[in-house]
């Protein structure tokens, strides 16, 4: 045994000591301990691009020649998309990486992990620019009637990622699942609108609704719709593969560790995608992905927080996430006390100090809102945050009149150091009228259950609400008119008759009419208090170009290149 | 021997019966479930029934542990609620990338370990012994999760020459790519749990070098490096041997807040990522995998320890 632990191979040699050893036979003994740490060294000093390079798998030093490892060239920063100048090059491979993972390759599962992945295997009927002004992505045309009651669509002459034609059949396939209340997906809640779906010919789609239905609503449904092959649009095919006609398809999956996507050479949007190869690595924080990228480990990041802006401006190609994308709402459970005073509500919503919250979580990123609706939305009104902003005098008045409680306990998930940060500075704020706000960390999925059990006072969620109709907020668990998260069966009437009025509007003046009477219920309300858009970055490599996201914050890779 | 391993044997089945019961019930007692994390907190009560049905989640629990116990006895460990997949071959796709690290970890672990306990001890009032103390101090005060940050922070960002996001590559495949991808994490993993050993072979080699045999090896003229490598070593390593064996279990459960910080695609993400969403099936797998290891761990250092002190096997 002591051959294997001891300083040295020949038991005969070295000096002979007396009660101590001396310096030389100690140093001898921690060699061995040395050895590890000189093991590392020596592979540092060896270490070059193969480091993070496993065979059959791409990293930043082994992109295949198409990217190189950050370069400190510096990048711009708020833009939309990362500047395409240039022609672009086709070929090369890259790896981004991403805080969350992928569950499987379901479409109808409107999984926030899942979605960008989604945007680079499926096509959808449509896409929006960020003014929500539709263009074509599988439907060419669309044609809605007089009477708002049916829709026509014609679709484009493709084919999925095998092959196999791209028919009204497979959009029908879609609809039909899409409805089945068994399935519980998620994509239900936009195609509620359709009451029947056939397909007259192989490239037409007829929708029939349950009711007059505004264009806005129609076309909603159409951005939210991914295409699926129809033979292989069951949940057992779609754990497994994608079933697609996106830029991309899929060529490997390790779940919860990468994604490897390939060329879909079928597109119909030919000779893009450029690259031929695009590999998503899952990071489990925020953190971890920062590291990885300014490690080399990785291409490029998305969705990371807008608080490191600052850290990676300079060296990265910045791209700044949809404004309507996410929302960042302070929901207080109006069947608890104190928030079941309305005017304790209204007190904490004046409360807000949404500038400095942008300022200090955000880096200076975002906008104010006051509702749920972001500045690109029809549902936007900016006299709301002059009428009733940050005004800690008016809060106290109201507070005082309420006469209700004048402390709460909030959960936070102990991760999102945002939303923490975020609630120090109300916290410091609510103190100032004299109530008092408690932090309660806890694991994200307790966060989520507690809310929906509706057992804790208040919470801060964002809410996505990149739809082009103002009645996509009743997609949120805490506007929806059915099993409200925060009401419950006690929903106030003016709100339910204000989205039913809006639900209703088929025309442009009746949809803002009714847009006007909701956001007045909402300000009085204020169980869901608006604070500012939420601004997720995505940070490029400075060679990549092309880079750009969807309104609903979907990462578009297709016109992507590496210069 | 053969009836001390039977017994041994014998005794892990009331552990893990007893392991199987309690871990379905801690984790069934956490708020939330995979249903909530699969529909998302937009998703209304009727999704979410249908999901949970799915699922077979609204059968009742003792029902759902029967029918679990039932395929688990013939070694099928169910299927991962989030993503369908087999939570065995989850686990056997992550487990060799767990495997390499840990034993890169335990390489660290013996070799940073010995030296600088035998250090500390042959010369505690040395500069070299003051500075090994003040190492093994500051090793074991620092948290796991702080030195893989560090490390990352000096290695990877700031000089850019080990990857931050580690990825597996079979050490059999590629060697240099292998070391390269774990020796981070390794030593991220390795160096507290050394600092442990070196104290154990430290407080060991202190005690064992006034014992009478060091003197009566010294008398008939053995030099010093046979009386402490030959005599001494082999007698101080008995409890650092079982304390190492000890730690390979810990590394296992260590493993996890490494993983997550390197981004290393082991065991231990995936049980990360399996307690964040919920998914039952793959954290009793895998943490029934961690005791079913612990316990053949400990009795393979029972085993070693009676073949190192004679007088075990003879009690």
């Amino acid at each position: 045994m002591s051959n294997h632990v001891g300083p040295e191979g020949n038991e005969t040699s070295g000096a002979v000591l007396g009660r101590s050893i001396g310096r030389r036979t100690l140093i001898r003994a921690l060699a061995l301990g040395g050895g590890s740490l000189a093991l590392g060294a020596s592979l540092i000093g060896c270490s070059s691009d193969a480091a993070g390079a496993p065979s059959g798998s791409s990293s930043p030093g082994g992109t295949g020649g198409a990217s190189t490892p950050p370069a400190g060239t510096g990048g711009t920063s708020g833009g939309a998309s990362a500047p395409a100048g240039g022609t672009p090059t086709m070929g090369g491979k890259l790896t981004i990486g991403i805080a969350s993972s992928l569950a499987d390759f379901d479409p109808y599962n409107h999984l926030a992990v899942n979605f960008p992945m989604m945007a680079t295997l499926y096509s959808y009927l449509i896409t929006y620019d960020d003014d929500y002004q539709p263009h074509p992505d599988l439907a060419t045309k669309w044609t809605i009637a007089d009477d708002h009651l049916s829709a026509t669509i014609t679709l484009r002459d493709t084919v999925f990622h095998d092959g196999s034609p791209v028919t009204g059949q497979d959009v029908v396939a879609g609809i039909t699942r899409a409805l089945d209340p068994k399935l519980g997906l998620s994509e239900a809640a936009t195609a509620s609108i359709i009451k029947t779906a056939t397909a007259p010919d192989e490239h037409t789609v007829k929708l029939e609704f349950t009711g007059p239905t505004a264009e806005s609503r129609i076309l909603d449904f159409m951005y939210w719709f991914p295409v699926v092959q129809a033979s292989k649009n069951t949940p057992e095919q779609l754990k497994q593969t994608g079933a697609g006609s996106g830029p991309f398809m899929l060529d490997s999956y390790s779940p919860g560790d990468s994604l490897v996507l390939k060329k879909n050479p079928h597109y119909y949007d030919s000779p893009k995608p450029y690259l031929d190869e695009l590999q998503f690595r899952f990071f489990d924080t925020k953190d971890a992905l920062v590291s990885a990228l300014r490690g080399g480990s990785v291409d490029g990041a998305l969705a990371v927080d807008a608080r490191y802006n600052n850290q990676l401006k300079d060296q990265y190609t910045v791209v700044q996430g949809a404004p309507g994308a996410l929302i960042t709402l302070f929901r207080l459970n109006p069947l608890q006390a104190p928030f079941d005073n309305k005017l304790v509500r209204q007190a904490v919503a004046r409360s807000i100090d949404r500038e400095r919250l942008i300022k200090e979580v955000q880096g200076g990123l975002g906008q104010p809102v006051y509702t749920s609706f972001p500045p690109n939305s029809a549902g936007f009104d900016a006299a709301l945050l002059q009428k009733y902003g940050f005004d800690l005098d008016a809060a106290k008045a109201l507070l005082e009149q309420s006469g209700g409680g004048k402390s709460a306990k909030v959960i936070v998930d102990s991760a999102d150091q945002a939303t923490t940060s975020a609630l120090l500075i109300i916290k410091e704020d609510l103190a100032k009228i004299g109530f008092e706000l408690t932090l309660d960390p806890m694991d994200a999925t307790t966060v989520n259950a507690k809310y929906l059990e509706g057992s804790e006072q208040c919470v801060i969620r964002a809410s996505s609400n990149a739809y082009s109709s103002p009645t996509g907020i009743t997609q949120d668990s805490g506007f929806r008119l059915a099993n409200n998260a925060l009401w419950k069966d006690q929903i106030p009437q003016d709100y339910q008759d204000a989205i039913a009025a809006l639900t209703a509007a088929a025309t442009p003046e009746a949809v803002q009419a009714a847009t006007a009477q909701l956001n007045t219920v909402l300000t009085d309300e204020s169980w869901a208090i608006g604070m500012y858009t939420q601004v997720n970055l995505s940070a490029m490599d400075s060679k990549i170009k092309g880079f750009t996201r969807s309104p609903a914050d979907h990462p578009v890779f297709t016109e992507v290149y590496v210069a | 021997m053969r009836a001390y391993l039977l017994r041994r044997l014998v005794q892990f089945v009331p552990v893990l019966a007893l392991a199987t019961v309690v871990i379905w019930a801690m984790i069934y007692a956490l708020p939330g479930n995979p249903a909530l994390v699969v529909g998302g907190t937009d998703a209304t009560p009727e999704q979410l029934a249908a999901i949970t049905a799915r699922m077979g989640l609204d059968r009742p629990l003792p029902a759902q542990f029967a029918t679990w116990l039932g395929h688990a006895v013939r070694g099928d460990m169910g299927s991962s609620f989030i993503s369908g997949r087999s939570v065995t071959s989850l686990i056997a796709d992550r487990l060799p990338a767990t495997v390499q690290l840990a034993v890169l970890a335990m390489v660290v672990v013996i070799l940073v370990g010995v030296p600088l306990g035998m250090a500390a001890a042959l010369a505690p009032r040395s500069w070299l012994g003051r500075l090994v103390n003040v190492v093994l101090a500051f090793g074991l005060a620092v948290p796991t999760f702080w030195l893989g940050i560090l490390l990352i922070l000096a290695l990877s960002i700031q000089f850019n020459l080990l990857p931050a996001a580690s990825v597996f590559v079979p050490i059999w495949q590629d060697p240099f790519a292998a070391l390269q991808n774990t020796v981070l994490p390794a030593l991220a993993l390795g160096i507290p749990p050394a600092t442990i050993t070196a104290r154990f072979v430290a407080a060991s080699m202190s005690d064992v070098m006034e014992r009478d045999f060091v003197r009566t090896a010294r008398a008939k003229g053995a030099s010093e490096r046979v009386v402490v490598v030959r005599h001494a070593l082999r007698n101080a390593l008995l409890p650092a041997v079982t304390m190492t064996g000890v730690q390979l279990g810990h590394l296992l459960g260590g493993a996890i807040v490494v993983e997550v910080v390197f981004t290393y695609p082991g065991l231990g993400r995936l049980l990360y990522s399996a307690l964040s969403s919920r998914d039952y099936a793959l954290i009793q797998g895998i943490v029934l995998l961690a005791v079913l290891i612990f316990l053949v761990l400990n009795m393979a250092i029972d085993i070693l320890y009676a073949y190192l002190d004679p007088r075990i096997r003879m009690g």
